[in-house]
């Protein structure tokens, strides 16, 4: 459904070109679910904001395609993507708390993406009489949709505003928003990193639920890799704006082939094993605006090798769908 | 129907809650209070005015405030150099006062939230210009500029009003641009693009009600301001032209009677005094009040 091909983000700053998104490749059907994961600053949101036509300035795409449903969204036009947006693709936001405009009350918010695109207008009667029945119409859909993503009476709190609703119900109301208009692809932005963990469980179950009754294709950016691992049916590791490894989740979680992947792994706390010392990857992610071709994960890699910084590695196919970008594998 | 009627109790239930919200501030209370009386006074003017405000007779002249020696009950607040009714003209230059005061204000507010809304969202070229311009406006003293535009320009209610919004829209322009760059930062600007609403549809259903607290606010101090400068400019001869009833210009007459005949500036001041606190705390409570962002339950 969603083709991502060779696709390079950058920001043109005075320190010159910062490539936030670089090459990047992947592709998602329908139904399906892919994670986005890495570190602080790796571009993970950056390329969820690129899908969407919506560059952070001063960003530029400056190569690649976006496929959706085989139309490339790079060749729309301004009008023709914002009709895409919240209808077809739609986004789910990192905080609830300032997703939703304090000053407008939470029923008229689902109902605000409902007018935009123009779903359940009236043909018949006058004036006045397709209004009531539009109206009419739009609150029942906006309760439907509370209702579905679990939201306790929702003839009541259809009329409270943002700040009257907890933080795991107003991320319930941002999901409702993105629900509508019945988008094919959600995009959740790291939607449960504001939330607390109990809530955290409850939000995954939701958007689990709306995977599997809508068969909606869900891109879910996390730093959280046991959220991914319960929940993505695909894994991509993104490291400095670029993909490192790819592939179903449990190739990727239970055989990593990336450095990058197994020093994550590494450094998630086990039960099982006890006394077992976490290994910290050393270093940080490194400037992007001085990064040349060759690996970003060189200075930080404890294997490396001469090989590394000969020249530019592309992903490499390890069977199965599984795929690393790294001189140990070509 | 049953929606309908839940909207509408809401709505009641807010609008009490701002009253007893409101009713918290005494001041602004009272300055609301009292600045309805003197709309209301402007506006019945002509069935609360004894003699007519520019009817002079002087026989009547210099006749002192019913309080003092040789004052009447016919001319309450007394009469000045030309006979005219003190009363009268003070019920009268409240009009002038307001209309001024809420004309300036209003203008202003038009362009500078206008212009405001667009330099801070869409910034770029148009905004530099804008700004440096109004950098350019906030290096004069507003009444040093407003003198400098009624000279050229001579006299007039409407040239008046031209020198006070042609540098009053410079605040809310500040004001709005401001706020609109903090706004737009906001993550549910980004929600509303994620979600296909156009740039003026983010820009006035969804950032302006978040801003109108604020320049309600500034209005309203601004109000207070402008009907000075009024009384200013027509103190220095330069605004409203008697026998026009203006207060300021009701100052100006009296100043060189000071020591024989006090009343004649000092009643008009009075007034003007009166209204502007009123403003200036009406606007102070409706700022503690207004701001939703600072209500919670």
């Amino acid at each position: 459904m969603l083709q991502v091909k060779d696709l390079t983000m950058v920001y043109e700053t005075d320190r010159g070109k910062v490539k936030a998104v670089n090459g990047v490749n992947f592709s998602i059907g329908h139904g399906e679910v892919l994670g986005l994961v890495g570190e602080s600053g790796c571009g993970k949101s950056a390329t969820l904001l690129t899908l969407l036509g919506l560059v952070p300035y001063p960003g530029k795409i400056t190569s690649g395609e976006i496929l959706f449903n085989g139309e490339d969204l790079r060749k729309k036009s301004p009008t023709e993507m914002r009709n895409i947006r919240g209808k077809d693709i739609a986004m789910i936001f990192q905080d609830p708390m300032t997703a939703l405009n304090p000053v407008f009350k939470v029923g008229e918010q689902i109902r605000e993406t409902l007018r935009i695109h123009g779903l359940m207008q009236e043909q018949k009667g006058s004036w006045w009489s397709r209004r009531k029945k539009q109206n009419h119409n739009e609150r029942e859909r906006v309760m439907e949709l509370m209702k579905e993503v679990g939201i306790p009476s929702p003839d009541e709190r259809f009329f409270e505003y943002p700040h009257q609703f907890s933080g795991g119900m107003q991320q319930r109301v941002v999901i409702a928003i993105a629900l509508a208009c019945s988008a094919q692809l959600l995009l959740a932005d790291e939607p449960t990193t504001a939330l607390d963990v109990t809530i955290q469980a409850q939000i995954l179950e939701l958007l689990n639920k709306i995977n599997r009754e809508r068969e909606t294709a869900i891109i879910m950016v996390t730093h959280n890799l046991g959220m991914a691992a319960e929940f993505c049916q695909k894994i991509a590791v993104m490291y400095a704006g670029e993909i490192v490894e790819q592939g179903p989740t449990d190739a990727v979680l239970e055989n990593p082939k990336h450095p990058y992947t197994q020093g994550l792994l590494q450094s998630i706390p086990r039960i099982s094993e006890r006394k077992q010392r976490i290994e910290p990857i050393p270093g940080s992610v490194p400037d992007l605006a001085t990064l040349d071709e060759t690996c970003a994960f060189y200075p930080r890699c404890g294997k490396r090798t001469k090989a590394c910084l000969l020249k530019k590695y592309n992903l490499e196919d390890l069977g199965e769908g599984h795929s690393a970008k790294c001189a140990l594998y070509s | 129907m049953e929606t309908h009627l839940r909207s509408l109790r809401l709505f009641g239930q807010n609008l009490q809650a701002f009253f007893s919200q409101l009713k918290k501030h005494p001041s602004a209370w009272l300055g609301g209070i009292v600045i309805l009386l003197y709309v209301a006074m402007a506006i019945i003017a002509p069935l609360l005015a004894p003699h007519s405000p520019i009817g002079t007779d002087l026989q009547l002249r210099l006749i002192p405030p019913f309080w003092q020696d040789g004052g009447t009950w016919s001319h309450f607040f007394g009469t000045d150099v030309l006979g005219m009714d003190l009363l009268s003209r003070i019920i009268y230059g409240a009009r002038i006062s307001l209309l001024i005061g809420f004309l300036a204000v209003g203008i202003s507010v038009l362009i500078g939230v206008v212009l405001g809304m667009l330099a801070g969202y869409f910034r770029g070229f148009f905004d530099e210009i804008i700004s440096r311009f109004a950098e350019l406006l906030m290096a004069f003293p507003f009444l040093i500029f407003a003198i400098g535009i009624m000279a050229v320009l001579g006299p007039g209610f409407g040239n008046l009003l031209l020198a006070l919004t042609f540098k009053g829209w410079v605040e809310f322009f500040r004001l709005v641009r401001g706020e609109m760059m903090v706004e737009k930062t906001k993550e549910y600007v980004e929600a509303a693009t994620a979600l296909g609403v156009s740039h003026l549809r983010i820009i006035i259903s969804e950032i302006l009600p978040n801003v109108v607290h604020s320049i309600l606010v500034l209005g309203t101090l601004r109000l207070g301001y402008m009907i000075i400068m009024e009384a200013s400019l027509s103190f220095l001869g330069l605004g409203i032209q008697p026998p026009t009833p203006a207060w300021g210009s009701m100052i100006s007459a009296g100043r060189d009677y000071m020591m024989t005949a006090w009343w004649i500036s000092t009643i008009p001041g009075i007034a003007l005094l009166i209204l502007v606190l009123s403003i200036n705390l009406f606007g102070e409570g409706l700022r503690d009040v207004s701001d939703p962002r600072l209500k919670r339950g």
